[in-house]
């Protein structure tokens, strides 16, 4: 390429010399011309130079993340598109605005972070579980849009975490109360690690399979994905439960449609004196009642819960659903533990 | 395994140093400089400094300025029509 370059620097470069040098001297009416469009030209650089910067900042960070977001909920398409801006007007091109098509303004925000929400808000609203939605209660849906916002935006430097939590999560809960319920329950899966290790992945699943059997959404099939944020946090706020009932939270969650079970891999000395078999049976007689599996261990029981799922991917009756999914626990501001989960479904 | 992305979404945006000639194409510019353009939901004058965009509904061009309140209304009736 630089070789290529050099190349044409060389066959052009002297042409440059000759019309500077020589032929612009000798025509100096057309020198005015020249400086005139060359002037009018750099404001345009400049702009060129600011959009793209705007276009790639957005195209390169979401399309990192949706890989991301992907691959953490082994492999189910929770944002099944990736993204492209597009600006208009294009030279000389009529404007055509469709129906519900929405042409928002990028460019010199109070804070440059506003053109990045901007565009991640309109993106998760055209690609987030758009067909999959319809069996979603709509408030919750909603919650969940502004959670996988915030936890895309957690990698990215502080003030984009703060400017969406600020200016458009905090309006967005006062505006709409509806959401206030399960966005904090929401929140405490998220803090957890199981937002999109456990949450979103059983929601995809279920939620294509019925697309595919083509069934009609009803009030049960809402009602169960909601007491279903129930069971998912309760299993994230596990100590408070513990501390509330006295008793541990339910781990197998099955009703008429929705039938998932838990495992949180623990007890290092069981597993190590009967070699994992009490980890290994339990998850079979889960896998049987239920439609998906999630393996999970937690701090030192991260090891524990990878030869389990090692184990049960040799089975004959386990399928394991691609990767492993390492998330970050918080169970304190400041203190952050790993995770691991793995989903299985029975073999077909 | 990573799954493999089904098509765009295409964001539209219009850059500030586009938007009086995006303007003037949709016929709204004259009522922008008159003062005559307004928020469809909150109301307020639109100028050039608060412009937040534009969008479409039965047939109607509605634009928004760039408060967080009406860019999440324009959103949500966008997933209410879906």
């Amino acid at each position: 390429m630089l070789e290529w370059l050099k190349g044409l620097g060389w066959i052009i470069g002297p042409f440059i010399g000759w019309f500077l040098f020589k032929w612009l001297p000798d025509h100096p009416e057309y020198g005015e011309k020249i400086l005139f469009y060359l002037i009018r030209l750099i404001p345009f650089i400049f702009s060129w130079k600011e959009r793209k910067t705007i276009e790639k900042e957005i195209h390169a960070y979401i399309t990192e993340e949706i890989k991301s977001v992907n691959s953490e909920s082994y492999g189910f398409k929770i944002l099944p598109k990736g993204i492209k801006i597009e600006w208009t007007p294009k030279k000389k091109e009529e404007v055509i605005i469709g129906e519900n098509e929405i042409i928002i303004r990028l460019g010199s925000r109070v804070n440059p972070c506003e053109n990045f929400v901007d565009a991640l808000l309109l993106y998760l609203s055209n690609s987030f579980m758009v067909n999959e939605s319809i069996y979603l209660d709509p408030s919750l849906y909603e919650a969940c849009k502004f959670h996988i916002a915030a936890s895309m935006l957690k990698n990215r430097p502080k003030q984009y975490y703060q400017i969406f939590i600020n200016k458009y999560y905090k309006p967005a809960l006062e505006k709409y109360r509806e959401i206030l319920n399960f966005s904090e329950k929401l929140e405490t899966i998220e803090r957890n690690g199981l937002f999109t290790a456990c949450f979103l992945p059983t929601l995809s699943f279920y939620t294509n399979q019925w697309i595919s059997q083509r069934k009609a959404p009803s009030a049960e099939m809402t009602q169960e994905i909601i007491d279903f944020v129930d069971f998912v946090f309760n299993i994230a706020n596990k100590k408070e439960y513990e501390k509330e009932t006295g008793e541990e939270p339910p781990l197998t969650y099955s009703k008429n449609y929705l039938k998932i079970g838990v495992i949180l891999v623990a007890r290092r000395e069981l597993a190590k004196e009967f070699n994992y078999r009490p980890h290994l049976e339990m998850a079979k007689e889960k896998l049987k009642q239920s439609n998906i599996l999630f393996i999970m261990g937690r701090g030192k029981n991260v090891y524990l819960a990878e030869i389990v799922a090692l184990k049960l991917k040799r089975d004959s009756l386990c399928e394991q659903i691609n990767g492993a999914n390492k998330f970050v626990f918080c169970p304190e501001e400041d203190k952050k533990i790993q995770g691991i989960c793995y989903a299985f479904k029975r073999k077909s | 395994m990573k799954a493999k992305l089904e098509g765009k979404v295409v964001i539209k945006a219009v850059y500030d140093s586009e938007l009086q000639s995006f303007l003037e194409k949709l016929g709204l510019w004259e009522d922008m400089k008159n003062g005559q353009l307004r928020c469809s939901f909150c109301n307020c004058v639109l100028t050039f400094a608060n412009f937040g965009g534009i969008y479409k509904e039965n047939g109607q061009l509605k634009p928004f300025c760039q408060k967080t309140e009406c860019y999440l209304e324009v959103l949500k009736r966008k997933n209410a029509v879906r």
